[in-house]
């Protein structure tokens, strides 16, 4: 039976190339972006810190789409649905795949942060003085921080838990229904998806609108219970992911 | 001598669509079968249901298991190296097997590279079709298992290498090993087959010995595998 570290091992390298990809993609277009500005206006105090936020924010995007796609195409290729293992272990080891290569990606992107913060240290030292809002402490303000990394991070599992589910139920569907009303079931579920996600996403955006009153203002443990609430809504779609794997999902046929 | 395989009252549905129904079949160690059948008979629908990538009713024992995962470590298919791009070159395939497979043996896949004249340097995308078929043989015959499931290898190939294939093929089998090919060169690959199953009217119609297919009818594997398909003309 092919081993979790042998599977983690062939899933990562290929996740690690792709986002090592994706960052060369960041870095060139952000090298781009600060030269065209100099070439124009000359670059001037805080360009290159919003510069690389700015496109950090799109990169965080494409990696978590390129990932999804990665992660995705384990369950429908015999490349790996051919492999000696149960479901259970090869979904849990796609998931785990790509949130390692996620986090990878995110360091990096602290990385680029500071470097960036680096060389605009006395703008945003002055910007950070002059913006209005809640009076953190700087104990309240690390708080907030490390609230939002989880959250994001847990919205991150919750998101390809979601895109497996309808993936997977799409599938499987396909395997019994015919052509014609295939395609209708298809349209009704992908509205329903996407009505659903909708709702959610709104759902959730305003959880992570009061992470920063419900750390500050020292309740934790309505944080807790949001972030935990996320995570058991995100292994129910796991566990049913599996079910699907087992029970209905075909592979591509060749 | 022991049963590799044995499916019981399998059946197949697709877009409620029947593929397969009530299929039994047997499969003694040690033997190349040949399945045999028209486009869309099924052929390719029996071995992804083998291998668990299809999902059907009833009951399917490799080795005597009969959950899927644990048939997949008794089962090499050619599968068709769809999970990865097409930059990814052969060598780096062949890295992916060595890691995921334990029964992969690396010495057997540089043997059959040397064989089948494959440059492991190239891109898949690089890859003509004969010779991603032959890559697949590769990767396929590489791995020490029970059950090989060989699903149209030589379609691509050119007819010297194919036939340089075929006839080699009991080399690269191990003996207490079993080989099921499907392929449309009945005649080409009947030499080498023990026996012959005939995937027909969404059933498995027909599961003879070669050798008694000969004596029985006094007809070549191919002359016989036609004659099914006129009488069922002469039924019509």
């Amino acid at each position: 039976m092919t081993s979790f570290g042998a599977l983690f091992k062939v899933m990562g390298r290929q996740r690690f190339r792709l986002m090592n990809w994706t960052i060369l993609g960041e870095l060139a277009v952000i090298t781009g972006t600060l030269l065209w500005r100099f070439a124009a206006t000359g670059i001037q105090g805080g360009d290159t810190f919003w510069t690389v936020l700015a496109w950090s924010v799109l990169a965080f995007t494409v990696a978590f789409i390129l990932l999804a796609v990665q992660t995705e195409r384990v369950y429908t290729r015999d490349t790996y649905r051919l492999l000696p293992l149960g479901e259970t272990k090869l979904y849990l080891t796609d998931l785990l795949a790509s949130f390692v290569m996620f986090i990878y990606f995110g360091v990096i992107q602290v990385v680029f942060y500071l470097v960036a913060e680096m060389l605009d240290h006395h703008y945003l030292a002055t910007w950070l003085r002059n913006i209005s809002g809640p009076a953190y402490t700087t104990q309240q303000a690390l708080k907030v921080l490390i609230g939002l990394t989880v959250m994001g991070i847990v919205l991150v599992i919750l998101g390809w838990t979601t895109v497996s589910f309808v993936h997977l139920v799409v599938s499987s569907t396909n395997n019994f229904l015919p052509a014609t009303r295939r395609r209708l079931v298809n349209v009704v579920l992908y509205i329903v998806m996407i009505c659903l996600v909708v709702w959610i996403t709104g759902y959730l955006l305003d959880g992570v609108n009061h992470v920063g009153q419900l750390l500050a203002g020292h309740e934790g443990a309505d944080f807790l219970v949001n972030v935990v609430g996320f995570l058991v809504v995100a292994a129910i779609e796991a566990g049913l992911n599996i079910v699907l794997l087992k029970k209905w999902v075909e592979t591509i046929a060749n | 001598m022991t049963n590799v395989l044995a499916i019981q009252n399998v059946g197949y549905k697709h877009n409620f669509k029947t593929i397969l129904h009530d299929v039994d079949l047997t499969l003694a160690t040690g033997k190349i079968v040949g399945i045999l059948g028209e486009n869309g008979a099924g052929k390719t629908t029996l071995m992804r249901l083998i291998t668990g990538s299809a999902k059907g009713t009833g009951t399917i024992a490799v080795c005597g298991d009969t959950q899927p995962a644990h048939h997949r470590s008794h089962v090499s298919f050619t599968e068709q190296l769809r999970g990865f791009s097409a930059n990814t070159r052969v060598e780096q395939v062949a890295s992916f097997y060595r890691t995921v497979y334990p029964d992969f043996d690396g010495m057997r896949f540089e043997e059959l590279v040397t064989f089948l004249q494959i440059d492991t340097s190239l891109k898949l995308a690089a890859l003509s079709k004969g010779m991603k078929e032959k890559v697949i043989i590769a990767l396929t015959l590489a791995r020490q298992v029970n059950l090989y499931l060989l699903d149209e290898p030589f379609s691509g190939i050119d007819s010297m290498s194919r036939k340089r294939i075929i006839s080699s093929i009991i080399k690269w089998k191990p003996d207490d090993a079993t080989m099921v090919i499907s392929d449309h060169y009945v005649s080409e690959i009947a030499p080498i087959l023990d026996e012959i199953v005939v995937v027909k009217d969404q059933t498995v119609a027909v599961h003879q010995a070669s050798d008694a297919v000969r004596e029985e009818f006094g007809l070549g594997i191919e002359a016989y595998y036609e004659s099914l398909y006129e009488e069922g003309v002469q039924h019509d």
